[in-house]
């Protein structure tokens, strides 16, 4: 086994396993050993895929993502200087944030970590974000969607004013939206004319994936 | 039978004239009786006014105190910021060194915890043993991640086992003080509201090895004043049922994405049910028609076999329509006697 494939599985491990150090180890090995940042990347994307599909299945917790995350991420700052000297195409940017009122960010940084490995640029707003941000936001950078995450049932309607805002603006064609978070539900999320909605993070993932591909299809527009 | 016998029956797989009907009226309650959440959180006479409307109105079995997540971590030092529309919520977390020092036990009962116990003291003086006066309390796992922010829990889960393992330690006793100020007060019960216990966060391992012998000894606590011991979880937590099942209280109340029947199926008869209406779609959106259904279909099921209270996932939305509540209790009074 290569030196590169033996760092790539070790970076993928280190990442399963929540070793922060690991992971920023085996990144920089790679890069040090003149492996493309896509290798990296690529390593990272396959590992947060993995997990995002053990949890869906309840084979891990969110503790479990969270500290794979974190890996993720330690990952990600070792590697950020080479990404920007050779920047990537992403898959499609996303604004994304937490309604107004409601600072429960935990399922909203697990979402915006998972989209990044996906491959996608993620703008993150934080939480208690304004209606207004996430328009104002989605102009700003471009985005393809504004992903909104709510745990209580007093903010959750916030998503739906979002999408009015988008509409009387006029850019509703131009902006999709997904939506998750504990109380939010299918049924919800289609009576808000959301676009799509992730169940859990993995899932969250795969919908702006469809997303995309809805958009980049026949007809699709992006006036 | 009143309210009161009729919980305590169905609790113990006895037979009962119909499914008790318990939904936790709180915050609509609240909205109904067009006082701001500000007011009752702060006031034990607007609370208990309000929620002695809503018992007039719906006869249900049990009323239950507003739920309040935040009142502990604020007793505990966390400092809270107006949410929109009416709750309360942690602005600003407590480092886990704030929850290892001091003595937990007495300042969990500062800030707004009274004012739940005072409401606890007025619902009794006006419904005597007639309905069931219930109390809500933070769990140990729920007040710890409240107050230090779920994201340092999770992490703490993995990486700092037994600082937390300390954390609940503390957070179980000042738990069981809280339901003790609420048992003293006239509380014919306690609900233990563990909304982080769902699966997704806590799995069974964790559940086990951190929180079960936890909550054991706040079930214990509870019925050993002859309380009723109610557990509260939210979100899915199937995976945890067979725990869940051995918590050592009373009844199990648990949310709408579990499926009761199924959760019957594990727990058996260690543990009576609540639940578990919709409180997302179908209590606040759906029409009479659709949750005279869905209850009827719920009694018909899980209801058959006792044991069952009727009630929502969780505390029912503030703008649930009334009809909606009225068709809710009106399926549960059609029902059969339970055996």
């Amino acid at each position: 086994m290569s030196d590169r494939s033996t760092l790539t599985a070790a970076l993928e491990a280190a990442v399963e396993a929540g070793d922060e150090a690991g992971a920023a180890s085996a990144a920089s090995r790679l890069l040090e050993i003149g492996a493309a940042p896509t290798i990296v990347t690529g390593a990272l994307s396959r590992a947060m895929g993995r997990l995002g599909e053990q949890f869906h299945r309840l084979d891990i917790f969110v503790p479990d993502l969270l500290i794979a995350a974190d890996a993720f991420e330690a990952a990600m700052t070792v590697l950020e200087p080479a990404l920007n000297a050779s920047p990537r195409r992403p898959k499609g940017t996303i604004v994304i944030g937490v309604v107004e009122g409601d600072i429960h960010t935990l399922g909203k940084n697990l979402v915006r970590v998972m989209l990044a490995a996906d491959g996608f640029e993620v703008h993150d707003l934080g939480r208690d974000v304004k209606v207004a941000m996430f328009v104002d936001a989605a102009i700003e950078r471009r985005a393809d969607i504004i992903a909104m995450s709510s745990l209580m049932t007093t903010t959750m309607d916030r998503m739906g004013d979002v999408i009015g805002l988008l509409t009387s603006r006029g850019l509703r064609e131009r902006v999709r939206v997904l939506v998750g978070g504990a109380p939010v539900t299918r049924a919800y999320a289609d009576e808000i004319g959301a676009d799509e909605y992730g169940e859990d993070a993995s899932e969250a993932v795969a919908a702006a994936n469809r997303l995309m591909t809805m958009w980049q299809g026949p007809g699709a527009d992006r006036s | 039978m009143t309210g009161l016998e009729r919980m305590h029956r169905a609790i113990r797989f006895q037979p009962t004239d119909r499914v008790p009907v318990a939904p936790l009226l709180g915050a609509h309650a609240v909205a109904l009786a067009g006082i701001t959440y500000e007011a009752t959180s702060a006031d034990p006479t607007a609370q208990a006014h309000a929620l002695l409307r809503a018992v007039e109105l719906y006869r249900p079995d049990a009323i239950f105190t507003l739920m309040d997540l935040s009142a502990e971590p604020e007793a505990l030092g966390a400092e809270l910021m107006a949410s929109v529309n009416r709750s309360r919520i942690v602005a600003r977390h407590l480092s886990p060194e704030a929850l290892l020092t001091g003595d937990l036990e007495s300042v969990i009962l500062a800030a707004r915890v009274p004012v739940f116990v005072e409401t606890v003291r007025l619902l009794r003086a006006a419904l005597d043993d007639t309905v069931m006066v219930g109390a809500l309390v933070s769990g140990p796992l729920t007040a710890a991640a409240n107050a230090l922010g779920i994201e340092t829990i999770a992490r703490m889960l993995r990486r700092q086992r037994e600082t937390l393992s300390d954390i609940l330690e503390r957070l179980t006793k000042a738990c069981i003080t809280v339901a003790s100020a609420h048992l003293e007060a006239g509380a014919h019960g306690v609900m233990v509201l563990e909304p982080c216990a769902t699966s997704g966060i806590l799995g069974p391992y964790d559940l086990s090895s951190l929180l079960l012998a936890r909550l054991q000894a706040v079930a214990k606590h509870i019925r050993d004043q002859n309380g009723i011991a109610i557990l509260h979880i939210c979100g899915d937590c199937q995976a945890s049922l067979p725990g869940l099942a051995d918590s050592g209280f009373d009844v199990l109340s648990l949310d709408a994405p579990v499926g009761l029947v199924r959760a019957r199926e594990v727990v058996g008869r260690r543990i009576a049910l609540m639940g578990n209406l919709d409180v997302r779609q179908l209590l606040p959106r759906g029409g009479p028609e659709s949750v005279y259904n869905a209850t009827v279909a719920l009694i018909a099921d899980p209801g058959r076999a006792g044991g069952f209270i009727l009630s929502g996932g969780c505390e029912l939305p503030a703008d649930t329509p009334t009809c909606n509540v009225l068709q809710m209790v009106e399926a549960s009074a059609l029902s059969s006697p339970r055996a």
